[in-house]
């Protein structure tokens, strides 16, 4: 237990505790956009097994990691697209079309890995490509920062880069306030000359981009192939820590943290002698129990204002 | 007298509204045919014949058939235990996780059966299952009815969470001593299901699974309690001004839903295993979810759907051992686009509003 400890306040904990989390920080960033122009995207999971997958064969087949990870991207757009076409054309539930998104990605992904690979485990017979790792030049030879800093995979930096980006859009420019009008209240929006569609379309094209950044960052970077399930709920906690968050951005991030802190966490203990099954319920249990907080100082500050 | 009701009858239109309903389903069967039918071309050598037998393999013999039904029955229960929640509102995805672990306490109870006497240790294990369903099932119910917690997230990682839990216990309880994998002791014989069908897998849990549906249609339509529970899922305030308790109505939906749930993880064990042997969740649960989506959460709409998905799962499951593109998941297609179109209300409504003035042009 001390050298867990130990390696808890450790440099290489704080680089698992990136490695782990960026993943959860775009699925969790996608979740925000969507659920902050009050159309909810619940189909993050079944878009980053998607773009996961057809990462790894797009850039099997054409040898460039680059087309790879665009094709992907692509993929999770068209799906955030499908939500809206059929949610705003179709006057579908989108809660419904994220299910059934869902659903059809974990089913259809295995059968795709058959047709190209004969096998439904994991696409590691393919020569898929890896999207390349950045060394930041002076920084990297900083002993402490430089480790911190450097060598990581490009998407870990877009991640940075794109939460920067978000924070600045949401909270700085006439455009964040629009979105967020949306989501309070599409009708008012609407009054005062916003177009809440066009608004909503642009945010869900956004969040498919970032499922999809997710999702390849998964099987063209933290490793190199495709597995069954790889994504193992990163969607869904990233849409429980988009609703932890409510609408502040701070409070969605730091709810990715730490959870990506508890998976870091289980990690080394799976190493240990406790029951592997349990551990690996830990980050889990702590999202239920951040919601469930949520959900309680929510309810008593409905109930101080009716008072 | 004839002649003039007759007159009187309307002239039959497809832009009526049972009719458009019909009209509706059936295209959006043919669409989620033809897609898949579209990608089969892409990928299979005769995609003609592949189809062809595709739709017609069941009926190549009695026993093929019979793998229909052996495959409809979880879905049913998955399906009604989900468009309860889906009726009231409430996105619970929590059916999944609430088969894996009812299906491990029963387990307890089939691998030393209480009397030895067949039936009776057939109803306890069902009944086992279904109270840990049901029980399990109120944690969710009473967050959201307490503190108006996100169901859906919620139930989701409690799926996560049971499963974690539910393969602990079968590790470390269940599993015969000297043996590696995640598997239980054997089931005793007496309590798995009786065949009714000779030569086939069907066992008496198709009657269970259809007495089911009778009594959530009953329940649905015929008791207050389901009055109440539709009404609660268009709108929300109605339980409060009804005098009904939303918390006790809330938690009693959950509790249906998971006892339904639990039931149906039993007949499935105790009909088509040995022993319990799930190491991954069953998948069960979330197909339950299109099942409802695709019934309209009406529990012969879900029946039907569960058919027709059985239908085409086994099929491509028989003809996955001779063709190399064919396999079970290729179906999550025709599931997909159809649980899209179904669900979607506007879908067809320009052309019926164009029929529509048409025929009133006409007159």
């Amino acid at each position: 237990m001390d050298g867990i400890l130990g390696s808890i306040f450790s440099i290489d904990f704080l680089v698992v505790v990136i490695r782990v989390g960026v993943p959860l920080v775009f699925a969790s960033l996608a979740a925000y956009v969507a659920s902050l122009v009050g159309l909810s995207n619940i189909a993050i999971e079944g878009i980053m097994i998607m773009s996961a997958l057809s990462g790894v064969l797009i850039s099997a087949f054409t040898g460039s990691a680059w087309i790879g990870f665009f094709g992907a991207a692509a993929i999770g757009i068209f799906m955030a697209l499908v939500i809206v076409f059929f949610s705003m054309r179709l006057k579908a539930d989108p809660i419904m079309i994220g299910i059934a998104l869902n659903l059809f990605a974990t089913d259809f992904s295995v059968w795709l890995m058959l047709i190209t690979t004969g096998t439904k485990g994991m696409t590691g017979s393919l020569p898929s490509k890896v999207l390349p790792t950045v060394h930041i030049p002076f920084i990297e030879d900083i002993p402490i920062l430089g480790q911190l800093i450097s060598g990581h995979y490009l998407l870990t930096y877009v991640c940075v880069a794109i939460a920067i980006i978000i924070w600045i859009v949401v909270y700085k420019t006439p455009f964040g306030l629009r979105m967020k009008a949306c989501g309070l209240d599409a009708t008012a929006a609407e009054s005062v000359g916003i177009k809440v569609n066009k608004v909503r379309l642009i945010a869900l094209i956004l969040s498919g981009f970032l499922a999809a950044c997710g999702g390849a960052y998964l099987s063209m970077g933290y490793l190199s192939f495709y597995s069954d399930n790889m994504t193992a709920g990163r969607g869904w906690i990233g849409i429980a820590a988009a609703a932890v968050g409510g609408g502040n951005l701070g409070i969605v991030l730091l709810t990715t943290v730490g959870f990506a802190i508890a998976q870091a966490i289980v990690n080394m203990l799976i190493l240990t002698s406790l029951p592997t099954d349990l551990v690996n319920t830990i980050p889990y249990i702590c999202v239920l129990i951040g919601l469930v907080a949520l959900s309680i100082r929510e309810y008593h500050a409905r109930r101080g204002k009716v008072k | 007298m004839s002649e003039n009701a007759a007159v009187k009858q309307k002239k039959f239109s497809w832009t009526d509204e049972v009719p458009f309903e019909i009209l509706r389903l059936f295209t959006a069967i043919v669409v989620a045919l033809l897609i898949s039918f579209l990608v089969l071309c892409f990928v299979s050598d005769n995609p003609v014949n592949d189809f062809v037998s595709l739709l017609t393999y069941p009926f190549k013999s009695p026993f093929y058939f019979s793998y229909v039904l052996v495959k409809m029955i979880p879905l049913v229960f998955a399906g009604l235990a989900t468009l309860l929640y889906f009726r009231a509102s409430l996105f619970n995805l929590g059916t999944e996780g609430v088969f894996y672990i009812s299906g491990v306490f029963m387990t307890f109870f089939a691998v030393n059966p209480l009397t030895g006497i067949g039936i009776i240790d057939q109803i306890i294990c069902i009944a086992v299952a279904a109270l840990a369903g049901g029980l399990i099932s109120l944690l969710p119910g009473f967050l959201k009815a307490k503190w108006n917690a996100d169901v859906m997230v919620i139930s989701l990682m409690m799926n996560n969470i049971l499963f974690g839990v539910g393969l602990w216990i079968v590790r470390t309880f269940l599993q015969p001593a000297g043996v590696s994998g995640n598997s239980s002791e054997y089931f005793a014989d007496s309590v798995r299901l009786t065949r009714i069908w000779t030569g086939t897998q069907v066992t008496t849990g198709i009657i269970i699974a259809l007495v089911m549906v009778a009594l959530v249609w009953v329940l649905l339509y015929k008791t207050k309690l389901g009055y109440q529970l539709r009404m609660t899922g268009s709108n929300a305030r109605f339980a409060a001004y009804s005098g009904m308790s939303a918390f006790g109505l809330m938690l009693l939906i959950h509790f249906i839903s998971g006892a339904i749930a639990g039931m149906g993880s039993a007949v499935e064990l105790l009909g088509n295993y040995q022993r319990f042997s799930w190491s991954t969740l069953p998948g069960l649960g979330f197909t339950g979810a299109l099942m409802a989506m695709m019934g309209k959460n009406n529990p012969i709409g879900a029946t039907i759907a569960a058919f027709g998905i059985s239908y085409l799962r086994a099929s491509a499951q028989l003809l996955a051992n001779t063709s190399p593109v064919i396999d079970v998941k290729m179906i999550s297609i025709v599931e997909v686009i159809l649980t899209l179109l179904i669900s979607s209300q506007y879908f067809l409504r320009s052309w019926r509003n164009k029929q529509m003035i048409k025929e009133k042009g006409g007159e």
